[in-house]
Order: C-alpha cells, then sequence, then structure tokens
C-alpha cells in the first residue's frame, strides 16, 4: 500500500475491526499514520478522563417525585416536560373574580373578592364569562404549614388543592385541620356566616418568615409569582404560603396545558427573585373520593 | 444486601421501597450516559426520567437475560435515541435554560477548556456513535457489554466507536495531518450558543 489508509481505516483498525492486512501492514511502518493511531488513541484517553458525575439533587427529586406518583394508583405518573414547553400563553394572568384566602392552619378562610383585578387584568365580568379558561376562577391562598417536598409532593397535592372546589362559595371554616387533609376535609360553609379574616391576620402565622408574611397581600402575591414565573401562566389554582425541604416557601399549583386532569405545582423562594423558581413538578390532580 | 435482580423481583411482587433501591444504587451512572450521551442537561433529565418510569413499568418484562444494570443502560440509551429524534425536529433549548457549567477549581484554564471542547464534540456526535462512545470509551464497559445494551452486533459497536473516535480526533484537530477521513467530515458547525455543555454538575438551587 502506498497511500495512507484513511484516518476511518485507521480507527477500524484500532477498534477491531477487520480490515485488508495491508492497513496494519502499511501503518506499522509509517510514522503519520502512528501519529494518526496516537490521536485516535488519545481521544479515548481523553473520554476516560472525564470526571465522574452525580445525579444532580434536583434532577433526583423530580425523578423520585415521579416515580412516587407512578407508584400511587390514585396518582397517575408525573409528567415532567421540559422548561422550555412549560410555559402557557395565557394572556393577562390576572383574570380573577375573587382570591379566597385560606387560613387552614389558622383556621379561617378569607375572600377576598377581585383583589387581582388591579394588575391590569380582565373585568370581573370577563372572567366571569370565562369560565372555561384554563385560568383558575378563583386562587385558593393557604398558610397550612406544610413541609412540601419533592418525594412527597404528589401525595400532598390533596392538601394543596383541598379548598379549589369550594372557593365559590367560600366562607369562614373553623377548624379545618393541616394542610394535607384530603380533598373536601375544609369543605366551607356557605358564606358569609362570619366575617372574612384580614390579611393583616394572617400574617400572625408567618412572623418567622418575613418574605412570606407580605405575601398575604394578593397584590404582593401576585406581583411576586410574575415575577418568577412570568407573567403568561395564568391564575394560579392555589397558593400555600408554606415550606420546602423545611425552608420558607411559595407552593403554587396551575393547571396544567394539554390533556386536562393535571396540574402545574411551582415552588418558589418567598423572596421572589426573577425569573426563578426552586422546583416544578406536572402531576395528575387529584379526583375527589 | 440484595442484589439487583432480587430488587427488581421484589418491585414486582409489590415492594414499594425496591426499585428506589434499584434506582438509588445505579442512577449515577445512568446519569452519566444520558448527560454525556445527549450533551443537554434537561434533554437528558428527560431522558433519565422517560427510562426510570419505564423500567419501573416494563420490570415484570425483564427476563434476567442480561444484568439488570445492561437492561436498564438499554432502557436510558434507548430513552436518549427517542429524544434525539424529537430534538431534531425542534428549535434547540433557549439561552437560560442551558446548563451552568461549575469548573473544578483544581483544574487550569486549559483543562477546562480541552474537557470543553471534547464534550461539546461529544454531543455533536450522530446519537448512535456517542451513545457507543460513552458506554465504551467514558464509562469503560467492554464492547460485548455495549452491544448488549445497544442491541446491536459487537462489530456494529465498534464500527461506531471508530466512526465517533474520527470524526472527535478530527473536530478537536488532534490529526497530524487532515486528510480524508472518508466518511462525511467530522468537524460539525460551530456550537451554538446554547448548546449545553455539561460539566461537573450545577448543584440544585
Amino acid at each position: 500500500m502506498t497511500d495512507h489508509p484513511s484516518v476511518d481505516l485507521l480507527a477500524d483498525l484500532a477498534a477491531g475491526v477487520a480490515v485488508d492486512p495491508a492497513v496494519a501492514e502499511h501503518a506499522a511502518g509509517c510514522a503519520e499514520c502512528t501519529a494518526d493511531l496516537a490521536a485516535l488513541a488519545a481521544v479515548s484517553a481523553d473520554l476516560a478522563a472525564l470526571p465522574a458525575v452525580a445525579l444532580p439533587t434536583d434532577i433526583a427529586a423530580r425523578i423520585d417525585a415521579a416515580l412516587d406518583a407512578e407508584a400511587r394508583p390514585s396518582a397517575p405518573a408525573a409528567n415532567v416536560v421540559p422548561l422550555a414547553s412549560r410555559r402557557r400563553r395565557v394572556p393577562g394572568w390576572v383574570s380573577a373574580a375573587a382570591v379566597a384566602l385560606v387560613a387552614i392552619g389558622g383556621s379561617a378562610l378569607l375572600v377576598a373578592n377581585g383583589v387581582f383585578d388591579g394588575l391590569g387584568s380582565p373585568s370581573r365580568q370577563d372572567s366571569h364569562s370565562g369560565a372555561t379558561r384554563a385560568d383558575a376562577p378563583h386562587t385558593v391562598l393557604s398558610v397550612s404549614g406544610t413541609d412540601y417536598s419533592a418525594q412527597k409532593l404528589a401525595g400532598q397535592l390533596t392538601g394543596l388543592l383541598s379548598g379549589v372546589e369550594a372557593a365559590p362559595q367560600a366562607g369562614v371554616q373553623p377548624g379545618g385541620g393541616s394542610g394535607a387533609s384530603p380533598l373536601g376535609a375544609v369543605a366551607p360553609t356557605p358564606a358569609p356566616t362570619a366575617g372574612p379574616t384580614t390579611a393583616q391576620d394572617m400574617k400572625g402565622a408567618l412572623t418567622d418568615a418575613t418574605h412570606l408574611a407580605t405575601l398575604t397581600d394578593p397584590t404582593q402575591l401576585a406581583n411576586c409569582l410574575a415575577r418568577g414565573l412570568g407573567p403568561e401562566l395564568g391564575n394560579p389554582l392555589a397558593v400555600d404560603l408554606a415550606r420546602f425541604n423545611g425552608k420558607p416557601a411559595v407552593i403554587a399549583a396551575y393547571t396544567a396545558d394539554g390533556p386536562p386532569g393535571r396540574v402545574d405545582v411551582y415552588v418558589l423562594d418567598p423572596a421572589c427573585p426573577e425569573g426563578s423558581f426552586i422546583y416544578w413538578a406536572r402531576l395528575m390532580r387529584p379526583t375527589p373520593s | 444486601m440484595d442484589d439487583d435482580a432480587t430488587l427488581l423481583r421484589r418491585h414486582t411482587e409489590g415492594d414499594p421501597d425496591a426499585f428506589g433501591e434499584l434506582v438509588l444504587r445505579h442512577r449515577d451512572r445512568l446519569w452519566a450516559v444520558a448527560l454525556r450521551t445527549l450533551g443537554d442537561r434537561e434533554e437528558a433529565a428527560d431522558a433519565l426520567q422517560d427510562a426510570l418510569l419505564s423500567a419501573f413499568r416494563a420490570a415484570g418484562g425483564y427476563r434476567g437475560d442480561a444484568q439488570v444494570t445492561t437492561w436498564l443502560h438499554r432502557i436510558v440509551v434507548n430513552a436518549c435515541i427517542d429524544r434525539t429524534r424529537r430534538r431534531a425536529s425542534r428549535p434547540t433549548v433557549p439561552l437560560d435554560e442551558r446548563t451552568d457549567s461549575v469548573p473544578d477549581p483544581r483544574d487550569d484554564t486549559a483543562t477546562v477548556d480541552l474537557r470543553h471542547e471534547l464534550l461539546a464534540a461529544l454531543a455533536s456526535l450522530p446519537v448512535d456513535q456517542a451513545a457507543a462512545l460513552v458506554l465504551v470509551d467514558v464509562e469503560g464497559h467492554s464492547v460485548q457489554e455495549a452491544a448488549l445494551m445497544l442491541e446491536v452486533p459487537i462489530g456494529t459497536v465498534k464500527s461506531r466507536c471508530a466512526r465517533g473516535r474520527t470524526r472527535l480526533a478530527v473536530t478537536l484537530g488532534h490529526l497530524r495531518t487532515p486528510r480524508n477521513p472518508t466518511s462525511p467530515p467530522a468537524v460539525q458547525p460551530p456550537q451554538p450558543a446554547d448548546q449545553t455543555i455539561p460539566e461537573e454538575e450545577a448543584q440544585a438551587p
């Protein structure tokens, strides 16, 4: 063989692929081909020297949540989609007619009509007529004290959404149990048998979490969610000013795009950094028993 | 400690902890395969999740004709290939969603640059070549093991590795003489700005 073999042939030779014996014969006596064989070996060596990687904790948590959801007969598989497709395109996220503030741990529900309207939302009439929109007509805000985690989120979803169905007629509900109570456990009595508590009252339960306390103001909360998640997500179904992995956090559940019955749960830092959230999962919405 | 096959059997028998234990045992290596093959943190996370959910559901179909790790790798590689096919028809991930690499402070700049270049070149390979190289060169599996994981003949693994190494050598400028590689030019277009270059993974926020 007078011409140099191609690099592919040399690579085949090095990889143990059967090649014409003349290739090996040539390469053995050719400095240039020997150098190229060394370069190919160096590629393998470089690849072998890549540092080991460990599964990042946020991805591990997300996968654990999905497997956990898969294991629950009542909560079919969590379906996590790439970030790029997470943002919904619902123009004007503020279309609520009412925001029901549910202080579950604090034994009270607060209905604050139209509190999100000041952010350039459609009129209250618009939102009433838009019952089929993806936006939640009411946002249920709770201060449950629940410590959420990725692993338990699928199971905690029932508690998070426990006031959602009842929000339109929400009134004061004494007691109410924990935020993880099953759907219906916080069924409100018809309003208004007692006057609603004020946002100020809710702050009492949040004295250890300054940022969270400010978010009992619906306008502040709306701004926080818009800042962290972008303005196009629409109204959340429910928000819990609670904890995530032991730290104060905003847990917000939204109706997910796509097939019905799914919710997107976002976890945000109560300081509401721009364009940032701590965790996200798409889960099947628990069905009322 | 139960072996992998026992854990998988316990899972199929309804043990709620068995699959998690199995995943915990192997997830770092499975993650490495997905990350290195796809070169994109989010894609790799989705692929790994798809794969593990598939494995969770399909555990009853595991016939014991391969090691459990081989079976798991096979599912992860298939998920990566599926992802790549889907990725081909959609735009790349936005800039703000790329993986931020965390350089090892012990590495000098040149080392980090070379590693980035290598990872970018690896991620630019056709997925079948990337997967073969990741399994054989990066993860150190034998060609025989890789053939079982990829479900292709041993000769095909060797050939894919050879093609991949050639492309990497050309892309990285390792070859002393730039001559005909016979296969299509290995040099890929410059990496788009949003191409993820996975490095030591960023820690969870």
